[in-house]
């Protein structure tokens, strides 16, 4: 049946290309041991690590966790549909204080607290996903840059919600009350949440929502109801929004509506979505981490360089500049961030071949909207 | 019977007429052409068919149900498939990742179930995949599966966007200038290509089309649009000779048919040659890599 399709002389060069490793490519069973190899080193060395620092250090890595959930919550909206959002600690405090409402005021344990914080989040987020319907681009910006300061000086200072300036407490779950604890608790969290983003983004939604980012029209003519499913990443990204509140608010004990600036949370989980990679999960967990730690000890290794006393006076200014400085040097030469060096390690573990060349992620190439 | 009737559809943006009264009517397992000069709203009555524009006079009926009202991805479902001018593609995505996205519509498991991860989420997946191969393989892309669509060259993403559109499994394809920066012999191919399409999947074929030979050769019958009215419909050999149409595309009286056809083709390859120069450069050096 395919006779009557046939191009004969244009076989020849696609049947080199099939031979040429242009086509489907499957590692040996040696190469597939080599990736397990890897694979379990990998989570050996990351397991060893946890297993051998601090209290201090624990709440240190959880923290950075916590930012991992958060920003694979912009994550979506960001990278996956495109939608520049802008007020996240509207996202986050909200789900936290509706987390600290359910267990510290109503006496609910952590995972009611945990799962309402994550029903809440989706549903403020499918609010502002209906705005997004109407407005595009710039104006969407500024629709979640308002959200975001009117959470932040409205509803996060509602006394009975969320206990005014004194601040609302969320008790720890039981077993998980130490620092040590309460990250592997983080650690647990964030492996689902990096699961269901898997399985989200290889299966029918995650498809709909490249196609949305790219082009509505194209998305429309795959037959993706492309309301519908902009909706639906709203929803997915409140409700990974609510979970990190959740954790923030447990990690933290008590929070206070200070604690969900701009600044503090928008800003700083923009910033880690943006250098970890849009689209790249593995980046945007390693770069949360990365983003903690320096935060923690690059101020105290900047004091002991030889610089003058005003540097050393002003260190933990020094490394915030610098650190702005260098998200700026990532997006203009590495515009996928970390995940230009995740994405391929990925891959290779996946089957594929070792290829620094961008998976298709990247900005370049020609122009082919319609 | 009809598959395809587009009656008397006007639309206007802002001031400015873009379609006037138009009728189109499509028979089963017909491929029709719709041909005219730029800005005669070829591609506007596509985007009133397929629900991009809602015409503000008309009706549009495809299968005999009135779509009018109609949203674009329900009519995708419906079973119209289309491509665009300017390609119609997910370009951060590779070509298999698009025929997967193309077969969305056919899905039946839910995005819930598919986060879950249910088994008949995977079975559907690998379903997807084996029908994307099997299209692939047959319209010869089989060896582009893997690559990142954002690189390749503007021919071969023409022929990617056929593969897309059929994954869509269509009843009606549409084809927005499948044949633009093709040459005379390309061109050729590509008509024999498509009259086997429609017998391996009883498609009905609606092509926008400049190049006048393909549409002479390939269609069953031609409409002409000038200044968002219909100028004339026909067989092909009867349009393509008519003085009105031969004057709408070169602006002038036509003495002797024969002869202006083929000056029309010459001004035609003319005008592709300077229009796509730059994706056609990047088409022989791109075309190695494979």
């Amino acid at each position: 049946m395919t006779a009557t399709l046939e191009r004969p002389d244009t076989d020849e060069p696609a049947e080199a290309a099939r031979h040429d490793g242009g086509g489907r490519f499957r590692p040996t069973a040696a190469g597939w041991g080599g990736r397990a190899a890897v694979g379990v080193g990998v989570l050996l060395v990351a397991l060893w690590y946890c297993l051998h620092f601090s209290q201090g250090r624990s709440d240190i890595l959880a923290s950075g966790l916590v930012i991992a959930v958060g920003a694979l919550s912009l994550n979506v909206l960001v990278g996956y549909v495109g939608q520049i959002a802008r007020g996240h600690q509207a996202f986050i405090g909200i789900g936290a204080f509706t987390a600290a409402y359910v267990i510290g005021q109503s006496g609910q344990s952590f995972y009611v607290g945990l799962l309402a914080g994550a029903a809440v989040g989706a549903v403020q987020a499918i609010v502002l996903g209906l705005i997004a319907l109407r407005v595009r681009g710039l104006y969407f910006a500024l629709v979640t840059l308002s959200w975001g300061v009117v959470a932040e000086n409205c509803f996060f200072r509602l006394k009975g919600f969320t206990g005014g300036g004194a601040g609302a407490t969320a008790p720890r779950p039981g077993g998980f009350t130490t620092d040590r604890a309460f990250f592997v608790m983080c650690a647990i969290v964030l492996s689902v949440v990096l699961l269901v983003d898997w399985r989200l983004m290889s299966t029918k939604a995650g498809r709909a929502f490249q196609a949305i980012r790219e082009s509505p029209a194209v998305a429309a003519n795959y037959g993706v109801n492309v309301q519908l499913y902009t909706l639906y990443a709203f929803a997915v990204a409140g409700t990974y929004a609510g979970v990190a509140g959740a954790l923030y608010a447990a990690r933290r004990v008590t929070i206070q509506s200070a604690d969900f600036s701009f600044a503090s949370i928008a800003l700083t989980y923009l910033i880690v979505t943006v250098v970890g990679g849009l689209r790249r999960r593995g980046g945007i967990v390693l770069f949360a981490v990365l983003y903690v730690l320096g935060g923690q000890y690059l101020p105290g290794w900047v004091r002991s360089m030889p610089i003058g006393d005003t540097l050393k006076a002003n260190a933990g200014y020094l490394v915030q500049a610098l650190s702005g400085l260098l998200a700026i040097l990532t997006l203009i030469f590495q515009p996928e961030g970390l995940g230009t060096f995740t994405a391929p390690l990925g891959r290779w573990l996946k089957g594929g071949r070792f290829h620094l060349g961008h998976g298709g992620g990247g900005a370049e190439g020609i122009n082919v909207r319609p | 019977m009809s598959v395809l009737e587009a009656d008397s559809v006007s639309i206007r943006f802002g001031g400015v007429q873009a379609l006037t009264d138009v009728t189109v009517k499509v028979g089963e397992y017909e491929i029709v052409g719709l041909i005219g000069p730029n800005g005669a709203g070829k591609t506007t009555i596509f985007n009133c068919i397929t629900g991009f524009y809602r015409p503000q006079e008309g009706r549009i009926r495809f299968k005999g149900v009135d779509v009018s009202e109609m949203p674009a991805h329900e009519r995708s479902a419906m079973g119209m498939g289309r491509t665009f001018q300017n390609v119609g593609l997910v370009k951060t995505e590779t070509v298999l990742e698009n025929m997967l996205t193309a077969q969305h519509a056919s899905i039946d498991y839910s995005p819930l179930a598919g986060i879950v991860g249910l088994p008949q989420t995977f079975r559907a997946e690998r379903k997807l995949r084996k029908r994307a191969d099997a299209l692939l393989e047959m319209l010869h892309l089989g060896h582009l599966r893997d690559l990142p669509v954002a690189g390749l060259p503007y021919g071969v993403l023409k022929r990617v966007e056929i593969a897309t559109a059929l994954a869509t499994d269509p009843d009606l394809l549409l084809l927005d200038e499948p044949g633009s920066g093709l040459g005379p012999e390309e061109a050729d191919k590509l008509g024999d290509e498509l009259l086997a399409l429609r017998d391996e999947f009883d498609l009905t074929i609606v092509m926008i089309e400049h190049h006048v030979p393909l549409v002479v050769r390939i269609c069953d019958y031609v409409y002409c649009l000038n200044f968002g009215m219909l100028l004339t419909e026909g067989l092909p050999l009867d349009v393509r000779n008519h003085p009105e149409v031969v004057a709408a595309y070169l602006g002038e009286e036509a003495p002797e048919a024969e002869a202006e056809a083929e000056r029309l083709e010459a001004a035609h390859v003319a005008a592709e040659l300077g229009a796509s120069r730059s994706s056609r450069s990047s088409e022989s050096s791109g075309s190695g890599e494979g």
